[in-house]
């Protein structure tokens, strides 16, 4: 008997500004997987839902597909620390389970709760990118299954056209079902975390110029309400693993129920920074043990976080700008949210390395801001004005957070774009994967 | 928990729910069902996940004579005592099986006899040892034959038949006989259905159960409330009963 695999659901972005009802499997085994490609039209594959904007909202004839029933380890080495498994398991899952093995996911964003598959589609980077590059750095191989309904091993030494496109290739290239990765030894679950002042701009990026080459994970917390003299002002923290293990941790509260929209507002905000700033860092660096779980992931403690910003939602805006005009660049972005009173609850900095090798990968060598918005009127307008400033000064927006970005933009910040298309299209031609951001950045068609 | 579980049917959503459980507890597990190339990848996942390398997976489908025996034949090499958790069956559409002997046929076979007779097959083996625990997944639709489901049904209500005798036959080697009744619980298996608007059973909850429940044997009705819908169904008059059309 074959039941249907089809129920709607409502999938929406982090940011909850983009969304779409449509049809959605949620295969159970393999085979279902390959079945659900076959039936469906305009399919997005839709992880744990941690994309802010429309990258992984279908089209609105579109199909979704959740692959987090798919989430089993298929192996490790240990070897080598190769683990390989199916695209649903979470990062918190290999977190939990191989941190007290001494062994740590080489590179993570600043939320545990993504599907492996998603960080590899988004080609994910972390507080240590200057020394470990994006997360696509440490993928061994993938099994993709593509459109016409094969599956291929692609890697860095068999098609490696494909594995590179595929590595940040926003879920376009196929539907991503095992992932071989590297996992990095690490000496416990426990680090050594410093936090230091940094009392404007300047002195930020002093801090982060002298950041010595070693084994450390970066992070600058920003006010960017701050203005005149102090504008740039922030702590800077930064973490080692050292030996020890941590107490098993566990998920915190949710928010149950949407705030009020104007919950989050120029107010609070500032306030919330202001305490942020004098109260949570002491006026000398000093150093303590910290969980290496609440260390990377702080926010994953309260779920549903997103709820703070009320039923309109929220834009994430974090854009890379080169080393050489990375000051000027962001002063500049620092400059326009001040004076147009819109304030960010958390503004992040983090000095980035290379550029790695996936065709849509985000990090170039420079600095990265990001910044969360409540989404109001004027925000989408604001934030094109971000834009604008970013890509004078030759940086690029990160597509994971991004529901606002134009097809112009886009082309010029991500120069491999082309490439990326042609893959596509020989990969995909009868359209059988799409998006919502597939289609605003000119990488598919509407119908 | 020492000894071992088999678990037949394990690439269903509840019997894997119920493995992560008793992966944690590190006892010997044999996962045995149809599409033993799932199974091998969630051995692997439960040996990794819980450190527990005594799991092993076996092809087990009621269609083949020959499974019987072999499952017999692994079971006696398991470390004693046994324990068992059933999850299989197979419901197609009632009006193909009234139409089709054989889709008939086959859904009793998955659902009803391939069952009773791979358990009577380690009947000697539990007859055996002093202790353990027989969970099989029945279902509320055996509770009372309904128009829309009754052959799907009679072959449940046929289980829980046999579930009782075996809970006697076992009784003086202490082996206790668990029949759990989910309702609508949440899996792949129900995503595409239309499903009545009651509170959906998630499969750990269920599992956790289980564990506890399989100690003690008796029904198990999931999520609670389905005891009671249950009771008032059985209860209506036949008069009633008959003309609704569920």
């Amino acid at each position: 008997m074959t039941t249907s695999l089809w129920r709607k659901q409502t999938l929406s972005g982090w940011g909850g500004t983009c969304a779409a009802t449509v049809p959605t499997a949620k295969p159970g085994n393999q085979e279902s997987v390959e079945r659900a490609l076959i039936e469906a039209e305009n399919l997005t594959v839709f992880g744990l839902g941690r994309s802010y904007g429309d990258e992984a909202v279908p089209v609105s004839n579109g199909h979704g597909l959740y692959l987090h029933a798919l989430d089993r380890f298929l192996s490790f080495d240990p070897d080598n620390g190769e683990l390989v498994c199916e695209a649903g398991v979470t990062l918190e899952e290999i977190q939990t389970v191989f941190l007290p093995r001494g062994w740590a996911l080489p590179v993570t964003p600043g939320t545990a709760y993504v599907t492996i598959g998603g960080a590899v589609a988004n080609d994910v980077h972390g507080k240590n990118h200057i020394r470990a590059g994006t997360l696509g750095k440490h993928i061994q191989w993938l099994d993709l299954l593509i459109p016409n309904g094969e599956t291929l091993r692609v890697s860095r030494l068999d098609l490696p056209h494909i594995f590179l496109a595929t590595i940040g290739g926003l879920g376009l290239t196929g539907i991503i079902r095992r992932v071989c990765l590297k996992l990095a030894k690490v000496p416990g679950a426990v680090m050594a975390v410093t936090k230091h002042k940094v009392k404007n701009l300047d002195a930020l990026f002093e801090a982060c110029e002298s950041i010595p080459e070693q084994d450390d994970h970066d992070v600058v917390w920003l006010d960017a309400m701050a203005r005149g003299s102090s504008m740039g002002r922030g702590i800077l923290e930064r973490g080692h693993f050292i030996k020890g293990q941590a107490k098993p941790h566990k998920a915190g509260p949710s928010l149950p129920i949407m705030f009020p929209n104007i919950a989050l507002n120029p107010l609070s905000i500032w306030a919330f920074n202001q305490f942020y700033y004098h109260f949570t860092a002491p006026a000398k660096p000093r150093t303590k043990k910290q969980s290496a779980m609440k260390f990377f992931y702080p926010l994953d403690s309260i779920g549903h976080w997103n709820r703070m910003y009320g039923s309109r939602g929220f834009h994430q805006f974090q854009a890379v700008i080169p080393r050489d005009l990375a000051y000027f660049g962001i002063k500049k972005l620092l400059e326009s949210i001040s004076a147009s009173h819109r304030g960010s609850f958390l503004a992040v900095v983090k000095r980035t390395g290379e550029q790695g090798d996936g065709l849509l990968s985000f990090p170039i060598n420079g600095y990265s801001l990001a910044l969360d918005f409540p989404n109001r009127k004027g925000t989408a307008e604001f934030l094109q004005k971000l834009v604008g400033i970013t890509r004078d000064h030759g940086g690029r927006v990160y597509l994971a957070k991004d529901s606002i970005l134009q097809r112009g933009d886009f082309e010029a910040m991500y120069p491999r774009h082309e490439l990326f298309k042609k893959i596509c299209r020989d990969l995909d031609p009868h359209q059988k994967l799409s998006s919502q951001m597939a289609v605003r950045l000119g990488l598919r068609s509407t119908t | 928990m020492s000894g071992s579980w088999i678990i037949l049917g394990a690439s269903s959503a509840l019997a894997q729910a119920f493995a992560h459980q008793i992966a944690q507890e590190n006892c010997s597990i044999l996962l045995a069902g149809r599409n033993t190339r799932e199974l091998d990848a969630t051995a692997a996942d439960l040996a990794i996940r819980y450190n527990n390398y005594n799991i092993s997976t076996i092809l087990f489908d009621t269609q083949r004579a020959d499974c019987y025996s072999a499952l017999q034949q692994h079971a006696i090499q398991l470390p004693k005592p046994i324990n068992i958790y059933v999850a299989i069956g197979s419901m197609p559409d009632q009006q193909i099986m009234l139409a089709q002997t054989d889709v008939c046929a086959e859904m009793v076979l998955s659902t009803y006899t391939g069952i009773v007779l791979a358990i009577n097959s380690l009947v000697p083996l539990f007859q055996e040892q002093m202790g353990g625990s027989i969970v099989v997944l029945g279902s509320v639709a055996g509770d009372r034959g309904r128009k829309k489901n009754f052959l799907y049904g009679s072959a449940k209500a046929g289980l829980e038949a046999y579930c009782q005798g075996l809970r006697a036959l076992l009784s003086t080697a202490k082996i206790k006989v668990l029949l759990v009744k989910p309702g609508v619980m949440d899996t792949p298996m129900t995503w595409g259905l239309k499903n009545p608007p009651l509170p959906i059973g998630d499969p750990e909850t269920l599992a956790k159960a289980c564990v506890r429940k399989a100690k003690k044997g008796g029904v198990l009705y999931f999520p609670r409330f389905w005891k009671y819908i249950m009771l008032i169904i059985r209860h209506l008059p036949t008069a009633i009963f008959n003309r609704l059309n569920f």
